[in-house]
Order: C-alpha cells, then sequence, then structure tokens
C-alpha cells in the first residue's frame, strides 16, 4: 500500500468514526432519545462534545483542505446517522410514519447545522493553535 | 504522527461509546412504537340501565407485545351521539404481562340525565371517547393512547 492509499485509508476511517460519534452524541442529547441510552450523557456535552470530535478529527487528518472537505461528509453522514435514528420506527409502522419521518428529517437538519458549525469551531481551534506553535506551518 | 494516532484512538473510544448509545436508543424507540401502535383494547360489556343508574363496563387491555407494559389511569368519556353525558376514570396501575390481558370494571356516571331521558328510545347512540395511559418502557414517560368506542343496542 503506497503513502497516498494509506491516507486515503485513514481519512476514511476518520470519516467513519466521526460520523457515528457524532450522531451519537447527537442521539444522546435529544430528549427523544435520551432516556433510552445505555451511557447517560447531560445535554450541555453536546456542543463541547462536537467541538472535541471536530478538533480530533482535524488533529487525526492533520491536512487544512481535506479535514475541511472531511467536515462536509461527516456533518451529512452523521446528520443522515442522527435522523434515521429517530425515524426508525416509521421504517415498521404505518400509523406514525409521516410525523416521524418529520420529526426525523429535522432533528437531521439541525443535526447537520450543530455537527458542520461546532466541528468547524474545532477545526479552527486546531489550525489557530497550531499556527501559534508552528509559524512556519501556516 | 503520534498526535494524529492519539487522535484516530480517541475517535475510536468516542464513536464506539456513542455509537453503542445510538444503536440502542434508536432500537428501544422503535420497540416502544411498536408497543404503542400494537396494544389492543376492547369494550366487552355495557350495562345500561337506566338515565339515573351508573352504567357498568368493563374494559379490556392485551398486550400482544414481546415486553410487559403498565396500565396506568383509564379514562372514559361518555357520549350520546355527539353529547357528552357523563364518563368515568379507573386508575388500575397494574402490569399487563407478555401475551396477556387486563380487565378493569369501570362505573360510568350520567351527568345529564334529563337527555338521556328525553332521548332513551331503547335504541341510544352511545359513544365512548377515552385515552388509556400505559407505560411502554421503564425508561421514558407514560403515554396517553387515545381511542373511540361505539356502542349500540341490539
Amino acid at each position: 500500500m503506497t503513502g497516498r492509499q494509506r491516507q486515503w485509508l485513514l481519512e476514511a476511517v476518520v470519516i467513519v468514526l466521526a460520523s457515528v460519534a457524532a450522531a451519537g452524541l447527537c442521539a444522546s442529547t435529544t430528549s427523544d432519545l435520551q432516556a433510552l441510552t445505555v451511557f447517560h450523557v447531560n445535554s450541555a456535552w453536546i456542543i463541547p462534545g462536537l467541538v472535541l470530535i471536530g478538533a480530533l478529527m482535524t488533529l487525526a487528518i492533520n491536512d487544512a483542505m481535506r479535514s475541511a472537505a472531511a467536515l462536509m461528509i461527516v456533518s451529512v453522514a452523521g446528520a443522515t446517522l442522527f435522523g434515521m435514528a429517530i425515524a426508525a420506527p416509521a421504517l415498521r409502522l404505518d400509523g406514525t410514519r409521516v410525523s416521524l419521518i418529520d420529526r426525523g428529517t429535522t432533528y437531521g437538519l439541525l443535526g447537520l447545522l450543530l455537527i458542520g458549525l461546532f466541528g468547524l469551531l474545532g477545526m479552527v481551534a486546531v489550525w489557530t493553535v497550531n499556527t501559534l506553535v508552528r509559524p512556519g506551518n501556516m | 504522527m503520534i498526535v494524529q494516532r492519539v487522535s484516530v484512538v480517541l475517535l475510536a473510544v468516542l464513536a464506539v461509546a456513542l455509537g453503542i448509545n445510538l444503536l440502542s436508543a434508536s432500537g428501544r424507540f422503535v420497540t416502544a412504537h411498536d408497543t404503542y401502535d400494537r396494544i389492543e383494547l376492547e369494550l366487552t360489556t355495557f350495562q345500561y340501565v337506566a338515565a339515573d343508574a351508573p352504567i357498568e363496563t368493563t374494559f379490556v387491555a392485551r398486550n400482544p407485545t414481546s415486553r410487559a407494559i403498565e396500565v396506568i389511569e383509564i379514562e372514559l368519556g361518555l357520549n350520546v351521539g355527539v353529547h357528552r353525558v357523563g364518563g368515568g376514570v379507573a386508575r388500575p396501575r397494574a402490569v399487563v404481562p407478555v401475551g396477556e390481558e387486563l380487565a378493569t370494571p369501570m362505573r360510568l356516571v350520567i351527568y345529564d340525565i334529563d337527555y338521556v331521558q328525553r332521548r332513551d328510545d331503547g335504541a341510544l347512540d352511545w359513544r365512548l371517547r377515552g385515552r388509556i395511559l400505559v407505560r411502554i418502557d421503564p425508561d421514558i414517560d407514560p403515554e396517553w393512547i387515545p381511542f373511540t368506542v361505539r356502542h349500540l343496542p341490539e
């Protein structure tokens, strides 16, 4: 495996991990699913958690442009997973199909904004620290 | 390089822990909605004697799902046609095991006796509008399930 292929593989793994983590964090802090989770996560952790995921993703990819592109993919994938977790009962039940798909879509859009904006905050924080610590790496 | 590896490991730990939360919560959410959808409600007896006497009814809640449910409260509003004439409340607070049923006797009081007496031609169009409060998962709030029953004398 060449170095470039290894980098692509690493980015793919990071994108999958960050998407699952972001969707799981949104699900763990939302009123619909919070009471049903295995590990209780206080709702106040959603913002610092998403900032942390954005920062870790940036550090793991270690390239400004690639990590920005990865964040966009993570936002869409994470929001889709989160929205589907809420809309999941609609796949089996007719009675609540419309309302649950509507709710899942609304929460998915909210998740997209949260993951994108606060992930970007984490990313910018890493870039800023990186620039301060290693000015030549700007 | 070390920072990169540590970041991937931390992301993996977060993904596993929060992924477990995502899967378990979504699974239980599906089960709760499925349970809500499959609970069977039936009015098995309805004994009307006179307008100034209470109506004896039996309300049955069946649990065909794969988990026990708790029936907390049943509210019934009694209508003749579209006119509300009375009602009743029962608070069984009983757990219905898987595949079993709970029969709750309910006494419905008629408030508007004059109206029922005036309309009582032996074939009153009784309609019961009610709701049942059930707990379908121990970790989530009980949920009201609304229903309507129509009783036409034979």
